[in-house]
């Protein structure tokens, strides 16, 4: 399984013959669509195939079919607790296994035991959104942060304070939200406990408490301050206090994102004239600048895997999402025109989402296919996805 | 929230008061820490202080409002032509003792959220320093980001842009 989560499973199962089923979890990926035929049955029944179908619309990798054509068989039944969920082939049965929730989040555990079992990634209909709504335009701007699933369900709000909200990032567990409220009139590092439901300022130091980022284990907060005279980079713990400085330049230093081994920092300075990615050991020391081709690069996001970084970057009057590969440097641009904001990488380091006019998007990075996650609301930017 | 507010304000006034005597400074976790003991940057950045009772959100940016610094694109440096702006400010600042101002950088739309708040920040700070220069006192000025979120003129063209590119200044009240 490591393998293939590592990438090298690709060049070992293409090399196979055609036999999909070795075992339960060995499917070629990056092969093309799968045809998934899924029905779900309960008092929700309708609902819940509608949800489960959409998912795998938006993932990509599965084609929602008949099931004359189809490769995999889905069927699931709704139940008081949860849902009870077969997969088979021809060949027979993958697996039958129950899942607990109400009748949505069970639907979407039983979307990512799917995923995982024919592709061997991770599914990610389980994921969360966390985003950035615009709600007003006049006399000031206020911008409130807003909770939902990956699939545009069960929107909720998290702050509603006539104030900034800005750039929510979630933690490695998904319980913890750290952002930037502008709420004591300062802008202030604040953590959301979704668990406990409450939220605590962590920073608020004199000057910019901005772009908050939590470390993998969750124990420091990365951040931009300017407590010192100058927007440096710092991180704290994440409880607050016991600042680490990192950087001392006389630009601006933003945007951190931890490698997933919690031992570097990739983040953007300007201090040679326009933004660029640059590399931190996250303990301090020297850092390296990352080549992007561009001369205004900002939001650098690591891939879970640890192997590639996101970010965007500006041409003039457009703004595109890209990935590099971090050994290799080989760069693979995702979208083609307007401007693409926030990249944030998903569980199984192969989709992204990120923003464009206002409405947020789920984009595959090896198909280049794009979806706009509907939430039904207007404005929208700086989406995190969790874990 | 106004409240809560004003309770912390209460808070930071009553622990910057107890500490300003032996040069310590609150830490972001509401504690007090000693000065940490690392040097100054190469440019040389004078350390700052929120203002107790100073809310931006409550201050009054109509009064110095000719005064707005404007900077290019992607820079923070005060251009030659905003000079006669500052020197003004640190007049009035003279002749105003005692009143207290928040410098608030503003960006352009273009560019991103995250970066454009800290870029605002910086041409806040570099607005202050500048001001420092001229011989203001570090004690009545505070800086505020708003990155690109707060813009003086809507509308994405030159005269939108420049417009929006800005440090404001805002007269406690």
């Amino acid at each position: 399984m490591d393998l293939f989560r590592q990438g090298l499973g690709l060049l070992i199962i293409s090399a196979l013959p055609f036999t999909r089923f070795v075992a339960a979890q060995i499917v070629v990926e990056g092969s093309g669509q799968y045809n998934i035929n899924v029905t779900i049955s309960g008092a929700e029944g309708v609902k819940a195939t509608a949800v489960i179908q959409n998912d795998f619309k938006m993932h990509g990798a599965f084609n929602v079919s008949g099931a004359d054509v189809a490769q995999f068989i889905a069927k699931g039944t709704l139940t008081a607790g949860g849902l009870s969920g077969t997969l088979s082939t021809a060949g027979g049965q993958l697996f039958s296994r129950t899942f607990t929730g109400d009748w949505r989040a069970a639907t979407h555990q039983f979307t990512d035991a799917i995923v995982e079992a024919v592709t061997g990634s991770p599914g990610i209909a389980t994921s969360k959104i966390v985003f950035v709504v615009q709600k007003t335009a006049q006399p000031r701007e206020i911008k409130d942060l807003y909770l939902m699933d990956i699939d545009g369900g069960v929107v909720r709000p998290l702050t509603n304070d006539h104030s900034l909200n800005l750039g929510g990032k979630f933690d490695r567990t998904g319980n913890k939200i750290v952002l930037t409220s502008w709420k004591s009139g300062y802008p202030d590092t604040w953590v959301i406990d979704l668990a406990a439901n409450n939220r605590t300022r962590v920073a608020f130091y004199p000057g910019l408490n901005s772009g908050g980022a939590f470390s993998p284990d969750g124990t420091r907060i990365a951040l931009t301050l300017s407590k010192d005279g100058n927007t440096e980079l710092y991180t704290i713990a994440a409880t607050g206090g016991s600042p680490l400085r990192l950087t001392r330049t006389i630009g601006t230093e933003a945007t951190p994102a931890w490698s997933p081994d919690g031992s570097r920092i990739a983040y953007i300075s300007d201090d040679r004239g326009s933004p660029q990615i640059y590399l931190l050991p996250a303990a301090g020391g020297v850092a390296q600048r990352f080549n992007t081709n561009s001369s205004y690069t900002t939001e650098p996001a690591w891939s879970p895997d640890g192997r590639l970084l996101a970010y965007s970057v500006r041409t003039a009057g457009s703004n595109q999402i890209a990935v590099s590969d971090i050994a290799t440097g080989r760069q693979n641009v995702l979208t083609i025109s307007g401007i693409n904001e926030t990249p944030a990488w998903c569980r199984d380091s192969r989709h992204l989402v990120f923003s464009r006019g206002g409405k947020l998007y789920l984009i595959d990075s090896k198909t280049k296919k794009s979806v706009q996650i509907d939430n039904g609301l207007a404005n929208c930017s700086e989406p995190n996805v969790s874990r | 929230m106004k409240k809560h507010i004003c309770l912390f304000a209460a808070a930071l006034t009553i622990s910057l008061t107890a500490c300003s005597t032996d040069h310590k400074k609150i830490d972001g976790n509401g504690g007090v820490t000693g000065y940490e003991t690392e040097a100054l940057p190469d440019g040389g950045f004078a350390q700052h202080e929120r203002i107790p009772g100073l809310n931006p959100d409550d201050a009054d940016y109509g009064t110095l409002a000719a005064h707005v610094v404007h900077f290019d694109f992607d820079s923070f440096t005060v251009r030659v032509s905003e000079r006669p702006k500052l020197e003004f400010i640190a007049k009035w600042l003279a002749a105003n003792p005692g009143v207290k101002l928040v410098i608030a950088g503003h960006t352009d739309s273009r560019g991103t959220v995250q970066y454009n708040v800290a870029l605002g920040e910086r041409r806040a700070l570099a607005t202050r320093d500048y001001l420092l220069g001229l011989g203001a006192d570090a004690a009545v000025l505070t800086t505020i980001s708003y990155g690109k979120e707060h813009p003086a003129r809507h509308g994405e063209n030159e005269g939108a842009w420049a417009a929006n590119r800005r440090a404001e200044f805002g007269v406690a009240r």
